[in-house]
């Protein structure tokens, strides 16, 4: 499956085998700790299933208060 | 994955309560645990209470569910003079202020010490993080008390301060640990204006969530000072702990504020808390650590 990255208004495409966001974000060594996960504005959990052109928003939980 | 409250489709998973939960059973147990620490804080009647913000998440979360709950709030920023980061967060409190109708109060290093903090770390030999807790925290005492403040609102969230417990700690800095807790400051103090951390429960990332679910808007940038690399050290610990055994964190702080009362009779500082002698400050030594590192850079 394809889907799109962002992280900051920085777009990347990835190809990655499996379903749903878990297996995205452990296919591409992204700790789900570190950020929140939205898609068209709405936020997502691990178990959420996926679609190809997807794009996922990473949400940094790190940065200044 | 659903809701455990009503079957909803949910949005968030929290390890620590075993419970996952969708929009609005989020906003519930969030704005309920912070509720209930309020008013160990804050008196709603009261207290006039100075909200330090900067335009990050933890500040403006907190802002803006003071004002929700009917606090009597005025937001003070401290522009430290950190090119291409505070003047890029500055918008978002400005934006959240306009909407809430409230005044936003801006200060700067540059107009209360005549220097930006990029100025000083290039002419004095100390790192940002220094100067920069000890001159905000002079100067939002200093804001706070001219506004007519009786608490000041700081938005250190729940890993903020398990990180800085366990720094202490791994230190032996007892007596730093002595003045943590829900309100910080060991003495009473007309010149001193007592700190509130109203989202000290709260996780960074719960308050991610609360932000995005309720259209705040801030600034995720990261400060190009960063933190120490020490701290960063003590949250990936930290992090590795709690995701292997969820509620370590909570439980960290619930030891600390325990230790801190039983500091707090052990270590009675020795003629309380005094001024500097140079600019009249609250301070626990001769001259307070301001008016050291001014002397330092000027
Ligand atoms: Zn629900
Ligand atoms: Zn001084």
């Amino acid at each position: 499956m394809r889907v799109t990255l962002s992280l900051r208004g920085e777009k990347k495409e990835v190809e990655f085998s499996g379903r749903t966001l878990g297996d995205l974000l452990s296919s591409q060594g992204i700790n789900p700790e570190e950020y929140v996960f939205s898609r068209n504005g709405e936020l997502i959990l691990a178990d959420e299933p996926l679609h190809d052109g997807d794009e996922i928003k990473l949400v940094p939980v790190v940065s200044g208060g | 994955m659903k809701c455990s409250k009503c079957g909803a489709k949910a949005v968030a998973w929290l390890p620590a309560s075993n419970a996952a939960y969708c929009k609005k059973h989020f906003n519930y147990y969030y704005e309920r645990k912070v509720k209930r620490l309020l008013p160990k804080m804050l008196d709603q009647k009261k207290d006039v209470v100075g909200v330090g913000v900067s335009g990050g998440k933890d500040s403006l979360v907190m802002l803006w569910l003071l004002h929700k709950n009917r606090f009597n709030v005025v937001p003070i920023l401290v522009d430290e003079g950190i090119k291409g980061y505070r003047d890029k967060t500055i918008p978002y409190a400005e934006k959240l202020c306009r909407e809430l109708g409230l005044e936003l109060h801006k200060v700067s290093f540059r107009e209360e010490y005549g220097k930006t903090l990029d100025e000083m770390v290039k002419e004095g030999g100390r790192n940002a993080c220094s100067y920069c807790g000890v001159f905000r925290r002079d100067l939002l005492n200093k804001t706070a008390r001219r506004l007519g403040c009786t608490k000041l609102a700081i938005g250190h969230n729940l890993d903020d301060e398990v990180q800085s417990v366990l720094m202490n700690f791994f230190r032996g800095e007892l007596e730093r640990i002595a003045r943590g807790g829900p309100v910080t400051g060991i003495i009473e103090d007309p010149k001193f204006v007592p700190r509130v951390k109203p989202l000290r429960m709260c996780s960074e990332k719960e308050n991610v969530i609360y932000a995005l679910i309720n259209g705040i808007e801030y600034s995720d940038i990261e400060c190009p000072y960063a933190t120490t690399a020490y701290r960063g050290v003590v949250r990936d610990a930290v992090n590795m702990i709690e995701s292997r055994y969820p509620g370590t964190k909570i439980s960290i702080l619930r030891t600390s504020d325990r230790l801190v009362e039983i500091l707090r009779r052990e270590l009675k500082p020795e003629g309380g808390l005094r001024y500097c002698s140079e600019c009249g400050e609250p301070s626990a030594e001769k001259v307070c650590k301001a008016c050291q590192f001014r002397n330092e850079i000027f």
